[in-house]
């Protein structure tokens, strides 16, 4: 089992591929392109737990700590392949959807570091509502890309399950994207204290990266390779109708407050 | 014979519910060979495979330096984890797993295992229906009693589609790796179907499966409502029940519903 694997995640369009090409960037992380499977593994490891953890004690022979070391070793299979693909000695992962399992992750992963990117929720939902991004099941576009009260629902969730696994005792280390871009080295520095790993000003260089056209599922490849990206701020402004804002104020007014990024419900 | 230190294949089991699953994961797990698990929430691993087979194989493949083969090993090594830890505790060698829904994954347990063999248990489905009829289970989601425990065509369908699920899963493995256990001949004549199995898994030929419920039943579960029925001597009372406890209309219903599946089946003969 991997020891001290790192996840990432965040709302997306929060700055997660940004994130993941920095950490890349040192020479002893590896962090490529989003694998897409930690979260409904982890949500499967929750759910086996909870459905049929009791069955599983009693009748089984399998207690909770074997059934979590199934579902660890299982997450670590398509960690630890990718590491040895990249030859470096730590792995990372980023998936947006990551930060909604950070809990459960900490549960299989108890040495694990955690990082969550956030942003201003009202940037996010206007980058999301620009995106051509549909369900692969169905093929419709996603919700999140189509209503305001969706996307600024999942921006919340995002951070507020991320933040729960400080709550547990996991390694949780938040990030904001405003000061990412304003001050990149000042918040790597941080960063990488936080994960252990000494400073590398290479990773200021990160938009040299070679991962960051690989497999070409990442919608940000493009602006990440043309470097910080100094405008995308405020753009809710002149992106947000009226009915969006409104929308995000229900869901969201609140957080946008205590995280500073509004000072009231009158933007 | 799977011999020590080889990895044993796995058995699985399946069919529609009130199919004799349970009766015949008892039977099988009083082998001194055999470990059937019951219900253990495996299918939701083939299933995971098999979704991402689908939507992320070829971006794991071409990208991420990850074979479909070695993703299914992966899956394969969890699988085996949870069925082998109850193998282990009772020092047994071939671990299994019964589940009702595993004929869902049938196909997918069967690429993920190329060794596993499959039973796949069918009843003739208008006396499924007549036992559905008295269940009263209810969806966990919304409350209230299934409609395949409370009306006739309902069941019916349930049943046939189950029973369609488990017909393409024998076509698609194979009779070499799947047998079909008629509920039938299972309580008519328990020691022939036992030794029909005990041929198809290549395991000794013993009475001491008979034996089971000279031990304290096991059950899990939904197992725990049979348990009356399991604890009494096997018996064929059940077979045909559908002729007292069907009334005319209702058996209308269920030939209206289920007529093909039971003819694939040879349950109707015209």
């Amino acid at each position: 089992m991997i020891d001290a694997p790192i996840f990432v995640g965040g709302a997306p369009r929060s700055g997660t591929t940004l994130l993941r090409v920095i950490l890349d960037s040192h020479p002893n992380i590896a962090c490529g392109p989003e694998f897409r499977i930690i979260p409904s593994l982890a949500a499967l490891s929750a759910n086996t737990r909870q459905l049929m953890g009791d069955t599983l004690s009693a009748h089984c022979g399998l207690g909770e700590e074997a059934l979590n070391s199934v579902f660890a070793n299982l997450i670590s299979s398509f960690l630890e392949s990718y590491r040895q693909a990249r030859g470096k000695a730590r792995i990372a992962e980023k998936t947006p959807a990551n930060a909604l399992h950070f809990s459960e992750l900490a549960r299989l992963f108890p040495s694990a570091f955690f990082v969550s990117i956030i942003r201003d929720g009202r940037d996010v939902v206007s980058s999301l509502m620009k995106m051509d991004w549909f369900e692969a099941r169905t093929g419709e576009r996603m919700a999140i890309t189509t209503h305001a009260e969706c996307a600024a629902r999942a921006w919340v969730s995002h951070i507020e399950e991320a933040r729960k696994v400080a709550a547990v005792g996991g390694r949780f280390f938040e990030i904001r994207y405003e000061d990412l871009v304003e001050s990149p080295e000042s918040e790597l520095r941080k960063l990488f204290d936080f994960l252990g790993e000494p400073w590398r000003p290479e990773v200021l260089s990160f938009e040299k990266n070679e991962t960051i056209f690989v497999g070409m599922n990442e919608s940000s490849a493009q602006s990440v390779a043309r470097g910080l990206n100094h405008s995308a701020r405020g753009r809710w402004r002149r992106d947000l109708s009226t009915a969006d804002k409104t929308a995000v104020k229900s869901v969201a007014g609140d957080l946008l407050i205590k995280l500073g990024y509004a000072h009231d419900q009158n933007w | 014979m799977t011999k020590i230190g080889e990895v044993a294949p796995l058995i699985f089991i399946g069919g529609a519910p009130r199919s004799g699953l349970t009766l015949l994961r008892l039977i099988l797990d009083a082998h001194p060979t055999i470990s059937i698990c019951p219900d253990t929430g495996v299918l939701s691993l083939a299933l995971a495979q098999r979704d991402f087979a689908l939507t992320l194989g070829e971006l794991h493949r071409d990208h991420l330096n990850l074979s479909p083969e070695r993703v299914s090993a992966n899956f394969a090594a969890a699988i085996r984890s949870i069925l082998g830890a109850r193998a282990a505790r009772d020092g047994k060698l071939r671990p299994g797993e019964k589940s009702a829904m595993n004929v869902l994954v049938f196909a997918d347990l069967a690429s993920i295992f190329p060794d596993a063999q499959f039973i796949h248990c069918v009843r003739d489905g208008r006396d499924v229906v007549a036992s559905l009829l008295e269940r009263r289970w209810k969806d966990p989601r919304t409350g209230k009693v299934f409609d395949y425990c409370q009306d006739a065509g309902a069941a019916a369908r349930y049943w046939a589609g189950l029973a369609e699920i488990g017909l393409r899963a024998e076509q698609a493995i194979g009779s070499a790796r799947i047998r079909r256990v008629k509920y039938e001949d299972l309580v008519r004549d328990p020691r022939k179907s036992l030794s029909t199995l005990s041929d198809f898994l290549a395991v000794e030929k013993t009475d001491q499966p008979l034996r089971f419920q000279e031990r304290a039943l096991d059950l899990a579960g939904m197992e725990k409502e049979e348990r009356s029925r399991l604890s009494a001597p096997i018996s064929e009372a059940a077979v045909g029940r559908w002729r007292r406890d069907l009334t005319q209309r209702q058996q209308s219903e269920v030939i209206a519903a289920a007529g093909p599946a039971l003819r694939a089946l040879g349950y109707l003969l015209d």
